[in-house]
């Protein structure tokens, strides 16, 4: 058998070996999750006094807030961190709609050079677990770091303005940290295709914030990754469907060229079968696991995978980042 | 040029045939899933009707195919969770005519992982032979632990009077979520268990249950064991657990035991519980009793964020 | 005879139906709401008597449901039944305005009788 042959089926065995697994392992975390979740209803008001503090960065619609705040669990809060200068629309459209009034903010000196012009709090019960941060801009860590000083639960989750929780992923979230009490955990990564990070506080205190480097050579022992997806975006699914199979393309058409030049018909068959495979099993743990997610949204991230894995440089860089640029 | 276009014929026929049998299944599936809420929303009503029905005459609920009689078990299940104060001796006759009891010990057999436990939660919803009680008894020592949890808590449903023998000899110790189930039994009364003796066993897991049973209850006179616990406790996980749940019933926290235990404390677990003491309302000077200068001046910015400056400023 | 309207507004359908049966629908119409604005659709078209939430979550998101379901002169009972038990939970729903708040498990005698009390007081009104 020619090399070319030996290299492209390798590749593409590897392909659809990894897309196998990960449909595995994602439809029984689906399992455990969908369990777990039935079970722990009423229990969740004091899972192991577990708490949350999600952090909303550049927040540019309402009801955003508005998904964030339907949690039931009783240990969580929203900090949205808004430039009012920048921004003053939705910052005074949230200010009005929640009753939030400007309350005392004298900030912890844990972390250096944040730019806090403000804190807000509501007058109503109900919303006491929204917080709103008026922070004059320099860069997403800052407005991290600014949100992270006035958190008041362990553990962070930073939120980018078109990502919205999963329903009961707080719940889900307070009973892995919980089962793991005894590991100091630092991090846990959901894995998913649509990824999200929950960091302990006192860990980005430690690190003197949110950086580039925040999430890099963390001890095994310290970190618990699911394959259970915490969180979707509210992004239309139509723009993505042309973007997705365009990539598909531009990846396919090169290959089964290059195949037909230097190969023959059968491995052209080999590639679009493995195409095709990869497809459906994507599109199957995406209707078997999880109804917010679409298939094309779970191909996106595939590619985005792949590509991270040859940008060795950026490797971490764009983890927490890339949740705060616009969906590309 | 002829063989070439014939593989390519044969490839977009093979994808065209996947494609459509994938579609088909797919929808096979949901219209499976469809069929299943169905019958058990229908099997809801029927449960709900014959434990409304005054009359006491037995009325049949019928449940023929292996897909209704698991859509009547997860009705069971269901209404049972999600009420309390029913008789469930008018759900027997309905049990033993549609041979649930066989049903979920075959599905219990043949799965694996949670959705064994799924199984093991239903049967708990049924009266239980002996046969399945010790099918029970042998998965409640199982490796994994949903398993085993989900038939420990079906067995202290079928068998109330021996919860607390069974949860103190556990090998293993409870996590937060186990107890929240256990908690959820003893909202529906199915458990009658005393806070007392538990506090007082010794026992890991019967203390945290108690203590469990204190902050979920609200029993604001338990804390004077609450505070024996903190004072002579070695358990650091039981302490601690104390000694938030003292601070979610709003107790005073101003006790040389609790601050000496307190001190053992790391800076992290110290700073997080000043910022849980915060949210929960304290004052600063109830921290002032617990924490270091610097920890109170760390807690005094956080209290102050919960407060807005209402004194007005006079410009000269 | 007058025939009690009550909608309930439940993302899941089982509890709905479990609710649903507990209440009976020999004399009422008994509605099921699968999201928010539904449910304020069908109070304003159908003069809902009494609506039931099987979430908290509606009321802590930040539109003012209560305002909404009770426009103009017509004022339907709110029931609240969820989950929760802790007191802040509690307290910020009855601010809002709810009539009722009960927790699961929920025994369906006291429901019934709640909602039997609730059928004497328009009556009589």
């Amino acid at each position: 058998m020619q090399t070319i042959h030996i290299i492209i089926l390798s590749l593409l065995t590897l392909a659809v070996c990894y897309t196998l697994i990960r449909a595995i392992s994602i439809t029984r975390a689906a399992a455990a999750y969908r369990f777990l979740i039935a079970n722990a209803a009423g229990g969740c008001e004091s899972l192991g006094f577990t708490g949350c503090s999600i952090i909303c960065y550049d927040v540019n619609d309402i009801e955003q807030i508005e998904n964030l705040l339907q949690t039931e669990y009783n240990r969580y809060e929203v900090l949205a961190v808004i430039d009012s200068r920048l921004n003053p629309d939705i910052f005074y459209t949230i200010v009005k709609r929640y009753g939030l009034i400007n309350v005392n903010a004298i900030i912890s000196n844990e972390l250096p050079d944040t730019h806090i012009r403000a804190l807000y709090r509501s007058r109503q019960r109900r919303f006491r677990r929204l917080v709103l941060i008026d922070e004059a801009h320099t860069s997403p860590y800052n407005s991290l770091n600014c949100a992270t000083l006035v958190a008041a639960y362990e553990y962070i989750i930073p939120l980018n303005a078109s990502m919205l929780l999963r329903e009961r992923a707080i719940e889900y979230a307070a009973i892995l940290i919980s089962e793991n009490h005894q590991q100091s955990i630092a991090v846990i990564h959901s894995s998913a295709d649509q990824e999200c990070y929950i960091i302990k506080r006192e860990y980005i205190i430690r690190h003197r914030g949110f950086s580039a480097t925040l999430l890099r050579n963390i001890p095994a022992s310290q970190i618990i990754t699911t394959p259970t997806p915490l969180i979707y975006s509210a992004n239309s699914k139509e723009t993505l469907r042309y973007k997705v199979w365009g990539i598909v393309c531009a990846v396919l058409l090169p290959l089964i060229i290059i195949e037909s030049i230097w190969a023959d018909g059968l491995l052209i068959m080999a590639t679009l079968l493995s195409a095709l495979l990869i497809f459906l099993l994507i599109k199957y743990y995406t209707t078997a696991a999880d109804c917010t997610i679409c298939p094309e949204r779970a191909m996106l991230c595939y590619f985005r995978r792949i590509r991270r894995f040859f940008m060795v440089e950026n490797f971490f860089c764009d983890k927490i980042i890339c949740n705060f640029t616009k969906e590309t | 040029m002829l063989i070439i276009y014939t593989y390519i014929f044969i490839i977009l026929i093979a994808i065209l045939a996947t494609v459509i049998m994938t579609q088909r299944v797919i929808n096979s599936r949901d219209t499976a899933i469809d069929k299943a809420s169905r019958l058990k929303k229908f099997y809801i009503r029927q449960v709900i009707n014959r434990l409304q029905d005054e009359s006491r005459i037995p009325t049949h609920i019928i449940a023929k195919s292996r897909a209704e009689r698991i859509a009547l078990c997860e009705a069971i299940y269901f209404v049972r969770s999600h009420t309390y104060g029913i008789d469930s001796s008018l759900l027997e006759l309905t049990i033993d005519e549609n041979r649930l009891e066989n049903l979920l010990l075959c599905r219990i057999r043949y799965s694996t992982g949670y959705q064994r436990a799924h199984w093991l939660t239903l049967i708990g919803s049924i009266p239980l032979s002996s046969k399945s009680l010790q099918q029970l008894e042998q998965l409640s020592y199982s490796r994994n632990h949903a398993i085993r949890i989900s038939a420990l808590i079906s067995l202290i449903t079928a068998t109330p009077h021996t919860a607390i023998r069974r949860i103190a000899a556990l090998p293993y110790r409870f996590s937060p979520l186990d107890i929240s189930r256990i908690i959820s039994l003893l909202r529906r009364g199915i458990i009658p268990i005393a806070y007392e003796p538990l506090l007082q066993s010794g026992n890991f897991n019967l203390q945290m249950l108690g203590i469990a049973i204190v902050r979920n209850f609200g029993i604001d006179i338990a804390d004077k064991q609450l505070h024996d616990i903190i004072s002579s406790c070695s358990d650091k996980t039981i302490v601690h657990e104390a000694i938030l749940t003292l601070s979610s019933l709003g107790r005073p926290l101003g006790r040389t035991k609790i601050r000496q235990r307190m001190n053992r404390m790391n800076s992290d677990e110290r700073k997080s519980f000043c910022r849980y003491l915060a949210a929960e309302g304290y004052s600063v000077q109830a921290l002032r009793t617990l924490f270091s200068e610097k920890e109170v001046n760390y807690a005094e910015t956080l209290i102050k964020s919960y407060k807005r400056d209402l004194v007005c400023r006079q410009y000269t | 005879m007058h025939r009690r309207k009550i909608i309930i507004y439940s993302q899941d359908s089982f509890t709905a139906e479990l609710v649903a049966a507990i209440i009976g629908c020999t004399d009422k119409d008994i509605i099921h709401s699968h999201s928010i604005e539904q449910t304020e659709e069908l109070c304003r078209e159908r003069d809902a008597d009494l609506v039931i939430i099987l979430s908290t979550a509606p009321l802590l998101g930040g539109r003012n449901i209560i305002k909404q379901l009770r426009r103009e002169r017509h004022r339907p009972e709110i029931y609240v039944i969820s989950w929760r038990h802790a007191e802040q939970a509690i307290l910020s729903l009855l601010e809002c305005g709810i009539d009722q708040y009960m927790t699961f498990p929920i025994c369906m005698e006291r429901l019934k009788a709640k909602i039997a009390t609730n059928d004497r007081k328009e009556r009589e009104s």
